[in-house]
């Protein structure tokens, strides 16, 4: 049997190792994490112990369970900085509080607009007219992305009565029953202008990433356009591929 | 400009995705080929043993004639032997593993970053030290699990659109 240091009980020994194989890589294979029979076949202690240290992982955000499933890991969590990439199907605030942090949105304007060509291009030349949202979005009130939403203006009439620092895209989409059912993403780097490292607070002459996302509903035609500007101090983009 | 277009949600090597254009002419340089002790971190991830090696394999990647990317791969070479003795120069690296050794990319993670220039990266890529580049990472499993490489990317940022 594993042995109790000092006055530590003994699943809090066994939660700090496994956090340390967790911030040390040691579970890549697709962020399963091992069971209960399993930790305490490894550690030699009682399934209790195990459950407990595993519950306290779960209460600490590092995993997450799923009735059936198993535990897993929450990638965010191997860092401190906030997961943008395809693991995390969540909405910007979600993935910050999945750190433990607060997020906000600040609204800089809200216009009906006619919107760049490539904006156009993206919704099929169906329109050349739109409302156009720019938010900063802000971690524990450090901004770390810049955004500019473009939603077609006949489709969202009434889109004027939202408060946007309040509510999300998402929501409003919900109310609407226009939920994009497919995306398209499209990442890279760029050097963006001075305005947006202004915004950002970046040093001058720096690459940031650029995602947009483009929402569509199930006949491929496109609902929304967000183009998000993010501060590679603050953000991570990881993804997986899966060959088998 | 040379740009390529990499989907996230496929395993595609980087010979693959500059072959698959026909305007462009890839040509790669060795850097580093050989076996090392590597430092604890990738030791950890690789998961080897205290007395277990890694093959170390840096190339420069060049299409038309431009140096856009340096690749660098730890690969746990336990179950790889002599994988030092092949030229990477020629061949590619995970269509050689399979033909020779079994062994198939099934599984990969993957982070991008942005990253300053080190002084050896900026030469080889002629840019200024110090100046952003593109960083992809990760960990590439085998059709057993086996987490078979680390590797590092770096390349120019104008580089890359990814797409998922």
């Amino acid at each position: 049997m594993t042995k109790k240091i000092k006055n530590q009980p003994l699943y809090l020994e066994i939660k700090e190792k496994l956090k340390y194989k967790i911030l040390t890589w040691n579970y890549v294979k697709g962020y399963e994490f091992p069971s209960e029979r399993d930790i305490a076949k490894e550690y030699h202690v009682s399934r209790m112990t195990a459950k407990k240290a595993l519950n306290l992982l779960e209460n600490e955000g590092y995993i997450y369970r799923i009735q059936g499933k198993g535990s897993f890991l929450h990638h965010s969590n191997l860092s401190n900085k906030i997961d943008i990439g395809d693991k995390s199907a969540l909405g910007l605030h979600e993935t910050v509080e999945l750190i433990g942090k607060k997020g906000t949105s600040k609204v800089l304007s809200f216009n009906k607009t006619q919107g760049p060509q490539e904006v156009i291009e993206y919704f099929d030349n169906t329109t050349n007219d739109f409302y156009e949202l720019k938010r900063l979005r802000l971690v524990d009130n450090n901004p770390f992305c810049f955004q500019i939403t473009y939603l077609s203006y006949l489709d969202f009439i009434d889109a004027e009565r939202y408060d946007f620092s309040i509510f999300s895209i998402y929501d409003f989409l919900d109310i609407h029953n226009s939920i994009p059912q497919k995306f398209r993403k499209e990442l890279t780097t760029i050097y963006p202008n001075q305005e947006i490292l202004n915004l950002l607070n970046i040093e001058k002459n720096s690459c940031i990433f650029l995602l947009i996302y483009i929402g569509l509903d199930s006949n491929d035609k496109t609902i929304e356009v967000t183009y998000s500007y993010f501060n590679p101090n603050l953000v991570r983009f990881t993804y997986s591929t899966n060959l088998k | 400009m040379v740009f390529l277009v990499k989907d996230l949600k496929r395993f595609q090597p980087f010979s693959e995705i500059v072959n698959s254009n026909d305007n462009y002419s890839l040509k790669t340089e060795m850097i580093t080929s050989k076996i090392i002790k590597p430092a604890s971190l990738i030791c950890k991830i690789l998961q080897l043993k205290d007395d277990e090696t890694a093959f170390e394999l840096r190339r420069l990647r060049k299409i038309n004639g431009i140096s856009v990317s340096i690749e660098t791969s730890y690969i746990r070479n336990l179950y790889l032997p002599n994988i030092d003795k092949i030229n990477f120069g020629n061949n590619p690296l995970y269509k050689t593993i399979e033909l020779n050794y079994g062994r198939q990319i099934s599984y990969t993670n993957e982070e991008i970053l942005i990253v300053k220039a080190t002084k050896i990266e900026a030469k080889l890529l002629n840019v200024s030290f110090g100046s952003h580049l593109t960083m992809i990472k990760g960990t590439s499993l085998d059709q057993d699990n086996i987490v078979l490489e680390y590797f590092e990317s770096v390349s120019l940022p104008s580089l890359y659109r990814f797409i998922s």
